[in-house]
């Protein structure tokens, strides 16, 4: 348990995603987290994520999060970093984990942590479906598999929330996907501090919750990538 | 060279025929998807079996032969 109470980590994004993340992280036994977000609590957000409560509405998500963890386990140290995760500070962690919903704000981390070979550990959700991948430094990132159809959307949001007029199955379905996919990456994070990064996901696990299926989808390092290929 | 490619859409297991030419890309046929299916408001990546296809390669660099069949998966993006 030693490597995993002193494992510096940065959890990126404090939505569903980020609150399920946290809330494992510390149960796991990590004591030192800090949590990044910039955004405040709102009423639509409480049905999905652990850790905020109604008297939170308002208030910076990092600093709720940070708060609220801190209640699971005093032994452990949440540091609430309530800044655009463009403008953080990134080093002198031992891994970060993203919770992130935009593609640019991902790309930030991505192109951060094959630089720097901090282990990267990404979520992502939407509605019944999900994802997590892994960057270790050799490895391909997140880049290596983005086209076209990602540069569109780069700079809109993906809320956590679906919009209002989406049907009640997808509305209720969210925060279940939310729990697999925050509880791999915790896993994951697990495997690192552990000295087993030959164990993680080695490409893009994909969680389907309509098919109930996961499954792992190879990646090659993309020679084009420009973090990986000539103009790397 | 032109082949056709069976385009299966994970998302509601609907598929289509598309004709396509080895000297475009992955990224082509993934807009031409995208477009179809209309799913422009979601990013999408490209399959065969479980290997994902690389964006930037040419339809003549992926492997890809005459009537295989290819799974496009919308790739999620929220938190």
């Amino acid at each position: 348990m030693g490597r995993i109470h002193s494992a510096r980590v940065l959890v990126a994004g404090a939505g569903a995603l980020g609150n399920e993340a946290v809330k494992d992280l510390v149960l796991a036994g990590f004591r030192d987290i800090s949590v990044a977000d910039f955004d405040t609590v709102e009423e639509s957000n409480l049905c999905r994520c652990v850790l905020f409560r109604e008297r939170d509405i308002g208030r910076n998500k990092a600093e709720v999060v940070a708060e609220s963890a801190g209640e699971l386990d005093p032994q452990c140290r949440v540091t609430a970093l309530p800044e655009r995760i463009q403008s953080l500070d990134l080093s002198g962690y031992d891994m970060i984990i993203g919770c992130l919903d935009s593609i640019s704000a991902r790309l930030h981390l991505n192109s951060h942590a094959v630089f720097n070979r901090t282990p990267y550990v990404d979520g992502a959700t939407d509605g019944f479906r999900g994802k997590v991948q892994v960057i270790l430094p050799g490895r391909p990132c997140l880049e290596c598999s983005m086209n076209r159809t990602h540069i569109r959307e780069l700079h809109r949001t993906f809320s956590c929330i679906p919009g209002r007029d989406a049907p009640p199955l997808i509305l209720s379905s969210g925060i279940t996907t939310t729990a697999v996919i925050a509880g791999i990456c915790v896993r994951e994070a697990i495997k690192i501090v552990c000295g087993m990064e030959s164990m993680c996901v080695n490409g893009i696990n994909y969680y389907d919750g309509n098919l109930g299926s996961l499954d792992i989808t190879e990646l090659e390092i993309n020679p084009r990538c420009p973090n990986h290929g000539e103009l790397a | 060279m032109r082949m056709k490619l069976i385009i299966r859409n994970a998302a509601d297991n609907t598929e289509i025929s598309a004709e396509v030419d080895d000297s475009d890309s992955v990224n082509d046929v993934l807009v031409f998807a995208s477009e179809y299916w209309k799913e422009q408001n979601y990013a999408l990546v490209m399959k065969i079996g479980n290997r994902l296809i690389s964006p930037s390669l040419l339809i003549s660099e992926t492997g890809l032969e005459d009537g295989d069949t290819v799974v496009i998966v919308p790739d999620p993006q929220g938190g």
